[in-house]
């Protein structure tokens, strides 16, 4: 069981908001198996997508090339994880909402209707509700 | 009462593993913002966990104040490789 699930089932309500230099960061608001994770600082998750996939922001193109197999590799792993962990939500009847400045950004889990996403995902639990919002916040490993 | 001590064995692994993934969230943000002299607060309201042999709320806040100096240099000979 993925970690992500093992927590959507172990919250049962309530709100984590997390905060940097006095200015909220990311807000998560949990009920009856639907747990909502609002994004409200646009440089903080450019930054933790960046050290998730092992890349760095402050590199020269050289590195950005000798560095790139590495982070496909860690992309590919990455994208594997959210996907297995979409359908292990979808099954555990929970449903993750990613949003940003309010506006929902991608679906995952019960109550995700994957479209033509689901093309590009291979899953129906992943629904992407703003692709432009999502390439925003430098979330782009589907 | 054996299967009563299996069930708690695995919330117990259940909440270490959470524990831990927590702990790495925080590790990767603490170490984005190093240097930077920042705080990081962890604010929790109502928060109410199910583990399922027990339940628990959560109320309060967690704060980290990051004041880090200097980076570590590299290269550079230590002190004791200087001295014998």
């Amino acid at each position: 069981m993925q970690i992500v699930t093992m927590m959507g089932q172990v919250i049962e309500s309530g709100k984590v908001t997390l905060s940097t230099k006095n200015k909220e960061s990311i807000e998560i608001i949990a009920v009856n198996k639907k747990i909502d994770v609002n994004l409200k600082d646009k440089d903080l998750i450019k930054d933790l997508v960046l050290s998730v996939r092992g890349g760095s922001k402050n590199i020269s193109s050289t590195e950005t090339v000798k560095e790139s197999p590495k982070m496909v590799k860690a992309a590919k792993s990455m994208r594997e994880t959210l996907i297995d962990t979409a359908n292990e939500l979808k099954q555990a009847g929970i449903t993750i909402t990613l949003s940003y400045k309010a506006d929902v950004v991608a679906t995952v889990g019960a109550h995700a209707s994957a479209g033509i996403s689901r093309l590009v995902t291979g899953t129906k639990a992943i629904e992407i509700n703003s692709l432009p919002k999502l390439v925003e916040l430098g979330i782009y490993i589907l | 009462m054996e299967k009563n001590s299996n069930i708690a064995e695995k919330t117990v692994h259940g909440m270490e593993k959470t524990a831990e993934t927590m702990a790495n969230t925080l590790l990767a943000i603490i170490d984005k913002l190093a240097g930077k002299e920042s705080d990081l607060k962890l604010t929790f309201e109502d928060l109410t966990l199910d583990f399922g042999m027990m339940k628990a709320k959560l109320n309060g806040a967690i704060i980290l104040d990051i004041v880090y100096s200097k980076e570590a240099e590299t290269g550079a000979p230590s002190k004791a490789s200087k001295t014998k």
